[in-house]
C-alpha cells in the first residue's frame, strides 16, 4: 500500500512540471545543484555506511579481512 | 544556452562520476571510539586500539572525443586496530592469565572434558562460574588485526549523444581475505527538451572469499563448514609457521574459509526538472546476493540450558558452543530512493533532500534521510550536512542464542548442527536494530585558476537507542566514529580561459601573470626530463609557481635468500639466527608507496617542497628447515601460522629546501637539503602471534629524524638530456623508540635521455646504492636477565629479517624509463613518466631476501 501511494506521488509530481525553457535553467547549472556535488568525499562516506549498515545497498558487513570496513 | 548544455551533467552517469578533463586526489582518515570496554575476569586485559583506518584515492576522467571519456579511479584503504568478533554475556566469558577474553565454550567431543556453564533455573540469566553471581550483560570480545590494505580501481567509459549517454565500467578490489571484480553499464535517455530523464543500470559482482582463521581452536567448533558438501568450505591447508612446541613446520595446521558469492543489481530512475530551480530524481534499485555471505570473522555463541538439571540446583546446566555465523545463501533487497535539489536565489545556496528506503528478505527495514546546504560564496562553498539512518534486526541476528534444551548431540556426543532450532544465526552488530545520526560539513575552496581544495570531516554516532520506534540493540553495541578528508580536484581544461590566451586580453586578466609563469615554467622546468624513480630532480624557476605530483612505487622482492652474492642455504640462514633460532624465512615482500608532492617556489632560486607519503607492505614466508621460535618471557604462543603479515599506514615525511647552484650554460643544477619527519610507525605489530614487532622493512617510519641531502646535475641539447644525482640519508639519532636506527643511505645515479618527438622521451639510468645496516635492535617486552644481573628487554625473532645483522649492502641497478607529455597541458610540461628498474648486481650483508624489481610512476601537474 506504502509503495503504490509513493510510486503515485511521484508521478504526481512529474506530470505536474511546468515547462522550463532552456534560457530560464541557468539556475539549474549553478555549482551545488548537481545531485552529488562532492562525488569523492560522497565515495567514502558511502563506504563507511555500507560497511556499517545492512540497508545499504549491496552491504550487510561485507570486505574488509578483518571484517571490519 | 549555456545551462541547456550543462543539464545533461545533473545527470551523472554514476554517484561517483566526474566531469569530463578533471582530476582528484583524496585522502581521509578514519577512526572509531566510544566502544564498551569491560575487563570481565581478564583483570590485565589491556584496552585494544580502536579501529583507524587511512585511505587514499586518485582518479582522472580523460576526453577521448568531444563525445566520449574514459576514468580511471584508484583506492587504497588500510585498517588496524579491535572490532568485535564475538559478543556473548559475562558468564559465559573466561580468560587465559595475561591474554583476551573468549567464549568458554564446550570443546569438541573426545578433546578435553565438558565444561558447562550455567543459568538461573528461573530467569535464565547466566551465572558466572567463578562468583555463582548472576552476569548477563552482554560483553564484546574483541579481537586485533594486524594492518591490512585493499586495492581498488575502476575503469570506466562514456559517451554522450545528443539526447542520451551511456557509461560502462569494470572494477577490482583486491585485500588479503577478498577479492572481487565487478562490471556494470548504465545508459540514460532524454526527453521533454531535456526536461525529464529516464537511466537504466545494471552490474555484476563476483567475490572470492579465502579468510584466514588462523590455526585450530580448542574453542570453536567449525565443523559446520568443515563438513559441509557445498557452498563455502572450512578447510585445512599447511603453512608455515611452528607448532606448540616451536618447531619450525611448513605443514602448519592453519584454518582457511573460502567460497564464492555473485551479486546482481538493477536500477531505474527518473530525473525531472520540475521548475526553473528544482529538479527532482526518483529510483528504484533490486540487488540480489547469493552464495558466501557470511562474515567469516564473525562468531556466534550457542548456549542450551538443559532442563533436565537435577532440581537440587538453581540452576540449569548450559553448554556453551562458538561456532562461525549462518546466514541464508540468498539476500534480495529492494532501495526506493527520492531526491529533491533546489537552488535559493537570496542566499545563492542550494537545498538537498534525500530519502531512502529499503528492505530485504532478511528482515532488515532501513530508512535514510539527508538534508544538504550548498552554500556557495565567492571562491568557497560550505556544505554542512546531516544524516539520519534507522534499520531494524535481520530475523536471524542476536547477541547470543539461548536454547532451553538439551543440546542435540550426533553419534560422537558433538553438537548436530542440523538438528539446532534454527536455521540461521549471527551476532554481527550490523544486522542488529539501531539508528545512527551523522553530521559533517564539507568546505571547498578555489585556488589558482583550475583547482579546488575540498576538507571534510564527519562524525557518525550508531546507536541501539537511536533506532526509529525504539527497540534497539543494547549499548554494548554503540560506538561512534569521525572522518577527516583532504583532496584537491584538478581541471585540466581550465576556467571559460581560452587558450592560448591572446596577449591583449591576457594584459587584463588576473590570471594572466600565472599563465605567463607557467609558459616561463616549461622552459625552464630544470630536471623534467628525469626518470620518474629519481627524487627531487625538479626545480622550478618562477616565483609563485606551484607544482603537485604524485609518485606510485610498487616493489616485488621473491625468490631465494643469499649472502654476500650467492644464495644461502637453509642451514646457514638458520645459523644466521644464533642461539635464538628463527623459524621461518622471507620468500616474498611486496610494497605499493604513494607519494604527494606539493612544490612551491618562493623565489627563482629556491623551491619548498613537502611530500606525505602511504605505503602498504606484504610479506609471506617459507619454514626454515630445522628452525625453532625461542619464545620469551614465558608467554608462550602455541602454533603460530607465519606464513603471511600485512602491514600499512602513514610514512615518514619530508620536508624539503632545494637551492639553485650556478651550472654553465645549458646545464643545471641545485642542491636539496631534506628533513625526514618520522609521522610514520615503528609499532607495526603481528596482532595474531602474540604481539611481537614486525621486522625493519615492515614498519612505515624510521622513528627518526633523518637528514636527506642530495645535489642534481642536469643539461640538455636538442633531442638528447643526461643528469646525474648524488643523495644521501643521514639518520643522526642514536636510537628510535624500539632500539634501534635504520643504516644511512648513499646513492648515485646517472641517466641518459632521448626525445623521439616533443612528446615522448625515453631514459637509461643507472644506480649505485651503499645501505648501511641497522645499529640496534629491536627491542621487545620480554623481559631477560643476564650474568651481569642487568635487565633487557629482547624482541622474539621470527626470521633473520628480525636481526639487525641482516641488513645493509650494496647495489647495483639499471632503470629504464618513458614519458609523455600530457595533451593539452604542453606549455606547462605536465607530463607522465614511468621507469622499470631491475637489480643488476648485489652484495648484502649477512642473510636476506634477494632483490626484485621496482616500477616507478610519477604525474606531475604545474600551476
Amino acid at each position: 500500500m506504502r509503495w503504490r501511494s509513493l510510486a503515485m506521488l511521484s508521478l504526481l509530481g512529474v506530470t505536474g512540471c511546468a515547462h522550463v525553457p532552456a534560457w530560464e535553467r541557468g539556475d539549474l547549472a549553478r555549482p551545488g545543484m548537481e545531485l552529488e556535488p562532492h562525488p569523492v568525499q560522497r565515495a567514502g562516506q558511502e563506504h563507511v555506511y555500507s560497511s556499517r549498515e545492512a540497508g545499504s545497498a549491496g552491504a550487510a558487513g561485507q570486505g574488509g579481512g578483518c571484517g571490519c570496513y | 544556452m549555456m545551462a541547456a548544455a550543462a543539464l545533461p551533467n545533473m545527470v551523472p552517469a554514476s554517484a561517483q562520476a566526474l566531469e569530463v578533463d578533471q582530476a582528484y586526489l583524496n585522502y581521509s582518515h578514519y577512526s572509531e571510539g566510544g566502544r564498551a570496554f569491560v575487563r570481565g575476569p581478564a583483570s590485565d586485559l589491556q584496552r585494544p586500539d580502536a579501529l583507524q583506518v587511512d585511505t587514499a584515492r586518485g582518479g582522472a576522467r580523460l576526453r577521448i572525443d568531444d563525445r566520449s571519456s574514459v576514468s580511471l579511479d584508484f583506492s587504497q584503504d588500510t585498517w588496524s586496530g579491535a572490532t568485535p568478533y564475538a559478543t556473548a554475556p559475562l558468564g559465559f566469558l573466561a580468560t587465559t592469565t595475561g591474554a583476551s577474553l573468549y567464549v568458554d565454550s564446550n570443546p569438541l567431543a573426545g578433546t578435553a572434558l565438558p565444561r558447562y556453564m550455567r543459568v538461573d533455573r528461573q530467569t535464565l540469566q547466566p551465572i558466572a562460574l567463578a562468583t555463582g553471581q548472576r552476569a548477563p550483560q552482554i560483553v564484546n570480545v574483541m579481537t586485533s588485526a594486524s594492518p591490512e590494505t585493499r586495492h581498488q580501481g575502476r575503469l570506466s567509459y562514456a559517451r554522450e549523444w545528443d539526447e542520451a549517454g551511456l557509461d560502462l565500467n569494470a572494477s577490482l578490489s583486491d585485500e588479503p581475505d577478498y577479492w572481487s571484480r565487478s562490471f556494470g553499464g548504465r545508459l540514460r535517455l532524454d526527453f521533454n527538451s531535456k526536461l525529464t530523464s529516464l537511466a537504466m543500470g545494471a552490474s555484476t559482482k563476483r567475490s572470492d572469499i579465502d579468510a584466514r582463521l588462523g590455526t585450530i581452536s580448542n574453542y570453536i567448533d567449525y565443523r559446520l563448514y568443515q563438513n559441509a558438501q557445498s557452498g563455502s568450505r572450512i578447510v585445512s591447508v599447511p603453512t608455515a609457521g611452528t607448532d606448540s612446541s616451536g618447531l619450525a613446520t611448513d605443514q602448519n595446521e592453519s584454518l582457511r574459509w573460502r567460497g564464492q558469492r555473485k551479486d546482481v543489481a538493477f536500477n531505474v530512475g527518473l530525473t525531472q526538472v520540475i521548475d526553473r530551480s528544482t529538479v527532482m530524481s526518483t529510483s528504484l534499485s533490486y540487488a540480489r546476493s547469493e552464495g558466501f555471505l557470511e562474515n567469516p570473522h564473525k562468531l556466534v555463541a550457542l548456549a542450551f540450558a538443559d532442563p533436565t538439571t537435577p532440581s537440587a540446583f538453581n540452576f540449569l546446566r548450559t553448554p556453551v558452543f562458538t561456532v562461525p555465523e549462518k546466514r541464508p545463501d540468498v539476500r534480495n533487497q529492494f532501495t526506493w530512493n527520492l531526491h529533491l535539489a533546489r537552488y535559493i536565489g537570496r542566499f545563492d545556496a542550494a537545498a538537498h533532500i534525500d530519502y531512502s528506503h529499503s528492505r530485504d528478505d532478511w528482515g532488515v527495514r532501513a530508512d535514510t534521510l539527508e538534508l544538504k546546504w550548498v552554500q556557495t560564496a565567492g571562491a568557497w562553498t560550505l556544505t554542512p550536512r546531516v544524516r539520519y539512518y534507522t534499520q531494524t534486526a535481520a530475523e536471524f541476528y542476536s547477541p547470543y542464542f539461548l536454547f532451553v534444551q538439551r543440546f542435540p548431540q550426533d553419534s560422537s556426543g558433538n553438537l548436530d548442527f542440523s538438528r539446532i532450532p534454527v536455521d540461521n544465526w549471527s551476532s554481527d552488530q550490523r544486522l542488529s536494530g539501531f539508528g545512527a545520526i551523522s553530521y559533517g560539513v564539507i568546505v571547498s575552496r578555489r585556488v589558482f585558476d583550475d583547482m579546488r581544495l575540498d576538507i571534510s570531516y564527519e562524525r557518525y554516532r550508531h546507536a541501539g537507542s537511536l533506532k526509529w520506534g525504539g527497540g534497539g540493540e543494547d549499548r554494548f553495541a554503540d560506538f561512534h566514529s569521525d572522518m577527516i578528508s583532504v583532496g584537491l580536484n584538478y581541471a585540466f581544461g581550465g576556467p571559460a580561459v581560452p587558450r592560448p590566451m591572446p596577449d591583449e586580453l591576457a594584459a587584463t586578466d588576473p590570471h594572466a601573470h600565472h599563465a605567463h609563469h607557467d609558459h616561463h615554467e616549461h622552459n625552464d622546468h630544470a630536471g623534467a626530463d628525469a626518470p620518474a624513480g629519481v627524487m627531487d630532480a625538479h626545480m622550478m624557476s618562477s616565483p609563485g609557481a606551484f607544482m603537485a605530483s604524485y609518485s606510485y612505487r610498487f616493489t616485488r622482492q621473491a625468490g631465494h635468500m643469499v649472502t654476500g652474492s650467492r644464495r644461502a642455504s637453509d642451514a646457514e640462514v638458520l645459523a644466521s639466527c644464533g642461539s635464538l633460532g628463527c623459524p621461518v624465512r622471507p620468500s616474498e615482500m611486496v610494497m605499493h608507496m604513494h607519494m604527494l608532492h606539493l612544490m612551491y617556489a618562493p623565489t627563482a632560486d629556491i623551491n619548498l617542497m613537502l611530500m606525505p607519503h602511504l605505503m602498504s607492505m606484504s610479506m609471506k614466508n617459507d619454514a626454515l628447515q630445522g628452525g625453532f621460535y625461542t619464545s620469551l618471557g614465558g608467554h608462550s604462543h602455541g602454533a603460530m601460522d607465519l606464513s603471511a603479515h600485512t602491514t600499512g599506514g602513514f610514512g615518514d615525511t619530508t620536508a624539503a629546501v632545494l637551492f639553485r647552484l650556478p651550472a654553465p650554460a645549458g646545464m643545471h643544477a641545485h642542491a636539496a637539503l631534506g628533513v625526514s619527519i618520522p609521522t610514520g610507525s615503528i609499532d607495526e605489530r603481528m596482532a595474531h602471534h602474540g604481539g611481537d614487532l614486525m621486522d625493519f622493512g615492515m614498519q612505515t617510519g624510521s622513528g627518526t629524524w633523518d637528514l636527506m641531502p642530495s645535489l642534481t646535475l642536469a643539461g640538455s641539447a636538442g633531442r638528447r638530456s643526461w643528469g646525474g644525482q648524488l643523495s644521501a640519508v643521514l639518520r643522526p639519532d642514536h636510537r628510535n623508540k624500539s632500539g634501534c636506527v635504520l643504516g644511512d643511505v648513499l646513492q648515485a645515479t646517472g641517466w641518459l635521455g632521448w626525445r623521439p618527438s616533443s612528446r615522448f622521451s625515453l631514459s637509461v639510468r643507472g644506480i649505485y646504492t651503499a645501505q648501511g645496516s641497522v645499529r640496534g635492535a629491536l627491542k621487545g617486552e620480554n623481559e631477560v636477565l643476564d650474568a651481569f644481573g642487568n635487565t633487557s628487554y629482547v624482541h622474539a625473532v621470527h626470521s633473520p629479517a628480525d636481526l639487525a645483522s641482516n641488513t645493509g649492502g650494496r647495489y647495483v641497478d639499471i632503470g629504464f624509463g618513458a614519458s609523455m607529455v600530457l595533451p593539452g597541458r604542453e606549455r606547462e610540461g605536465d607530463r607522465i613518466a614511468l621507469e622499470w628498474i631491475m637489480p643488476v648486481s648485489e652484495k648484502v650483508r649477512g642473510y636476506q631476501l634477494e632483490r626484485g624489481h621496482t616500477l616507478a610512476l610519477n604525474w606531475n601537474m604545474s600551476f
